[in-house]
């Protein structure tokens, strides 16, 4: 009798359990080193730019942009390559911007950035030196110049398809809800474990572009506001 | 993978919590050499803690993260202020630590020193050394303004907040870490800001706009005693991680 309502119970137990499982979420997407079937422009198009400032007045703002089978691509020395434009803000010299590929579970989109003038034309480009580990970006952090318009955000077809390994400590943090018997309402505490790991992602020249606008003064695009 | 996402789901939890926890996030000033052709740089004596630290972190499941953002600060000082939390049980540790460094003559100072002065000069700086008191720990120096500073020299501090070995949890080994936050300003008029950043090797949390280097995997050590066991390997570690910080810092000023 002991034993069966013990298997009832273990029962009832796994019966909650499955009713709170969920289908497992889809394998995170993988590096794409080659791109193929695209028909590639000269020029970016000016009129797609994504516009930075953000439609509430802010100080910090953060822009991800998906790069997929969809974007549009450029000619770069004969090879395609994929590319998002980016308006800058008014007075753009009043802007930190810290921009390049997102770091995705297995690949990291691999950037080349250069800042276009009114007429589309490049006036400033940045070297595979300049690129470092920002925050979950691999980008370039710069201030624009006055006379800068766009940021070009393309995909580099030199990197595309190379590991990059990296051995990443992780510090978790994790929000617990107890029940406190004294008020019937729920009190949160938050724990913390550590993790380290191997991580290997590859340059793809799909992903994500990562932006972050900082104003220097007042907000993005109105430095004189309060 | 599925444990790869949510980790990232977490990850992006903590450091929204980080980033409201402050009031102003943090604003780093980007160099752009360019714009402002600097060929001489001073670089502030002295920037290291004097002693090798260490910090642990998850290891005893106290609330490190609550008691950061409470003090009011960013993703950086997490390990400084979990270090005073887990401080009683750690300073043996320390010790045992910086003994075993010390049998090996373990300066980081000068190895950061002589990687920095290495790093600009590769990149066509002319580099000095200059005295300035640091009259507060673990914050920058005041840099007086010098008039007859010629035109292109910068004075840059590089202040390490604290640097050694480190432990995320109870499953994870002893590795190196140093944090720094470098910031160059201009010699003649030093309200002049030229470059201000945050750079973290071996972080637990990749701060927002803040440049981290990861952890060379092949230093790392289960317990002190294993550290103890090979501390050619233990200052070895730690030295390649001053280097690797100090190549980052003179990368920013490219």
């Amino acid at each position: 009798m002991q034993k069966m309502r013990a298997s009832l119970f273990v029962l009832s137990v796994s019966g909650l359990v499955s009713a709170c499982s969920t289908t497992p979420p889809p394998p995170p997407p993988l590096a794409v080193s080659e791109i193929t079937g695209k028909t590639c422009t000269d020029k970016p198009d000016l009129t797609k730019a994504i516009a930075m400032t953000p439609k509430r007045k802010a100080q910090w703002h953060s822009i991800a942009t998906d790069v997929d089978a969809m974007s549009p691509c450029l000619n770069l020395e004969g090879k395609p390559s994929n590319y998002v434009l980016y308006t800058l803000p008014a007075a753009p010299s009043n802007h930190t911007l810290t921009i390049g590929g997102a770091y995705e579970v297995l690949r990291i989109l691999g950037p080349l950035v250069s800042v276009l003038n009114a007429d589309g034309q490049p006036i400033r480009t940045f070297t595979a030196d300049r690129f470092a580990n920002v925050g979950n970006t691999f980008g370039v952090q710069f201030r624009p110049s006055d006379d800068a318009r766009f940021v070009l955000v393309q995909t580099n077809p030199q990197s595309a398809g190379v590991e990059v390994k990296a051995f990443e400590t992780q510090l978790i943090s994790q929000t617990n809800y107890s029940y406190n018997p004294y008020n019937y309402g729920s009190t949160a505490y938050t724990t913390q474990y550590g993790r380290e790991g191997a991580t290997v992602r590859k340059f793809s020249h799909e992903g994500v572009v990562s932006v972050t606008i900082q104003a220097v003064a007042g907000k993005i695009g109105l430095p004189n506001e309060k | 993978m599925g444990g790869n996402m949510r980790r990232f789901a977490i990850l992006a939890v903590v450091s929204s919590l980080v980033l409201a926890g402050c009031v102003t996030p943090y604003q780093p000033v980007p160099f752009d050499r360019t714009a402002t052709p600097v060929t001489k740089i001073a670089v502030v004596d002295n920037t290291l803690p004097p002693e090798v630290g260490t910090q642990k972190m998850a290891t005893n499941g106290e609330n490190m993260m609550s008691a950061a953002s409470s003090a009011g600060l960013a993703g950086l000082l997490v390990g400084a202020v979990a270090a005073g939390i887990e401080a009683g049980i750690e300073a043996g540790q320390r010790e045992r630590i910086q003994k075993a460094l010390a049998t090996q003559n373990f300066n980081g100072e000068a190895i950061f020193d002589a990687a920095l002065e290495e790093a600009l000069k590769g990149q066509n700086y002319t580099v000095a050394p200059i005295a300035i008191p640091r009259t507060k720990a673990r914050e920058l120096v005041v840099i007086p303004a010098n008039e007859a500073a010629e035109p292109g020299s910068a004075v840059l501090d590089t202040l390490g907040f604290n640097y050694g070995y480190q432990l995320v949890g109870n499953s994870t080994q002893w590795r190196p870490f140093v944090t720094l936050h470098v910031r160059m300003v201009d010699h003649k008029d030093p309200k002049k800001i030229l470059l201000d950043n945050k750079i973290t090797y071996n972080p637990v949390i990749k701060s927002d706009v803040t440049i981290s280097i990861p952890v060379d995997e092949a230093f790392a050590f289960q317990k002190i005693d294993d550290l103890e066991a090979d501390p050619a390997k233990a200052a070895e570690g730690l030295k390649a991680a001053l280097q690797a910080t100090a190549k980052a810092t003179a990368d920013l000023l490219r």
